[in-house]
């Protein structure tokens, strides 16, 4: 899957403490929707882009969301969008994209940053957001797309991560993807980053907890997808290095990607993610192709020694 | 085909990682009763490529793969 990644707004309907995005990110010239399509089609033809994921802000309260879809559809590519779903709260809404998309060319990706109400609201700033969240997601489900539950490791909610795995497995059908990833602590999340970030040392025993979990709901006949991003293998006991999604060698194509300083409205062709295996201590360690790092910035914030490198023991 | 050696502390022994070996997928240690068998030294596969997915029967199975992206 050659991928192009169009943040296409940068308006969103919450606000999150740990949000990627800079503060004055919607002081950004808004982007056209003549933009959004010529920079698709010199995505598609110059890298041969199938998948298109759209992010922002907060996807969908682009004016010309639906309108880009149609255009997306148009060109035969498939669809992800990362989105607080508090819009598919709305069946009416939800009907209208997938009278556009289907419902089988389209996968949504939510994230849910606690399963207790109050701390969810706390990290977004807007009251009742769990609730209608919980509503959109569930009208995604119901409607048949491919769905994704996300869980960002960070430093106010990591402890609950065990609980959070039993409320996924009670909430969701198996055929709900559960993603547990580290963030990147820029933009917003940077100035909180006390509130925010947390180390590997620290969190590892809560994720471990978490996966011994899904390991027994999986023994017990359950069937969920579960993914661990951006955690490097050193910092995970070997056992769990299945659930480690692996490094992607995938160049993407971008309009527009969060950051302190985003670039106004530029198209990058075949950039890195701000993820890998970058820092000094991997460029020698034996596993530094399967495994996916994490971001830059936590590197930079905690330092080299948080990675510990593996030595080979035979090359064949 | 490169191995690496390493410990788990959760196994209690040592696991031969081969990158992208022809050897039982990581994902075995998850089947029922595995970690009780798990011989020590056992050799297990890890893959570098995206697209192999061999070692992912059913912890990475799908196409949610850049949906990490943003926090």
């Amino acid at each position: 899957m050659k991928t192009a990644y169009f943040s296409i707004s940068f308006d969103c309907n919450e606000k999150c403490v740990f949000c990627p995005c800079s503060e004055n990110a919607n002081n950004q010239p808004d982007v056209s929707l003549q933009q959004m399509k010529q920079s698709l089609d010199i995505a598609i033809d110059q890298k041969g882009v199938n998948h298109v994921l759209l992010s922002g802000g907060e996807p969908t309260l682009k004016k010309e969301f639906l309108q880009f879809l149609e255009y997306i559809v148009s060109k035969n590519l498939s669809i992800g969008i990362l989105s607080n779903a508090l819009k598919f709260a709305s069946k009416k809404y939800l009907q209208k994209v997938t009278d556009i998309t289907g419902t089988e060319n389209i996968e949504i990706t939510t994230a849910i940053h606690s399963h207790i109400p109050e701390k969810h609201e706390r990290l977004t700033q807007v009251k009742n957001s769990f609730r209608r969240s919980l509503e959109g997601l569930h009208n995604i489900i119901d409607a048949g797309i491919s769905t994704s539950v996300k869980y960002n490791m960070i430093n106010y909610t990591y402890k609950e991560l065990p609980e959070y795995t039993d409320w996924v497995y009670k909430t969701f059908p198996d055929d709900v993807t559960f993603l547990i990833c580290n963030i990147d602590i820029n933009g917003v999340a940077l100035k909180n980053k006390d509130l925010i970030a947390v180390t590997f040392e620290e969190s590892t025993p809560f994720l471990e907890t978490a996966l011994d979990k899904a390991v027994e709901y999986r023994r017990n006949g359950r069937k969920r997808n579960v993914k661990v991003f951006t955690t490097p293998l050193c910092t995970l006991d070997p056992y769990y290095w299945g659930f480690v999604n692996n490094r992607t060698k995938e160049e993407l194509a971008a309009l527009r990607v969060p950051s302190e300083n985003p670039v106004n409205n530029r198209l990058f062709l075949g950039i890195d993610s701000d993820t890998g295996t970058m820092f000094a201590p991997c460029q020698n360690c034996a596993l530094k192709d399967p495994c996916p790092g994490t971001w830059k910035m936590t590197g930079e914030l905690f330092g080299d020694q948080i990675f510990k490198p593996f030595e080979s023991i035979a090359t064949i | 085909m490169q191995k690496v050696n390493v410990f788990s502390k959760k196994l209690g022994s040592n696991l031969t990682i081969e990158i992208n070996g022809g050897g039982p997928s990581i994902t075995r240690l998850y089947e029922s009763s595995a970690d009780e068998n798990a011989p020590g030294n056992s050799e297990i596969s890890l893959a570098t490529e995206f697209s192999d997915r061999n070692w992912e029967a059913w912890v990475n199975a799908g196409w949610n793969n850049w949906g990490a992206i943003c926090n």
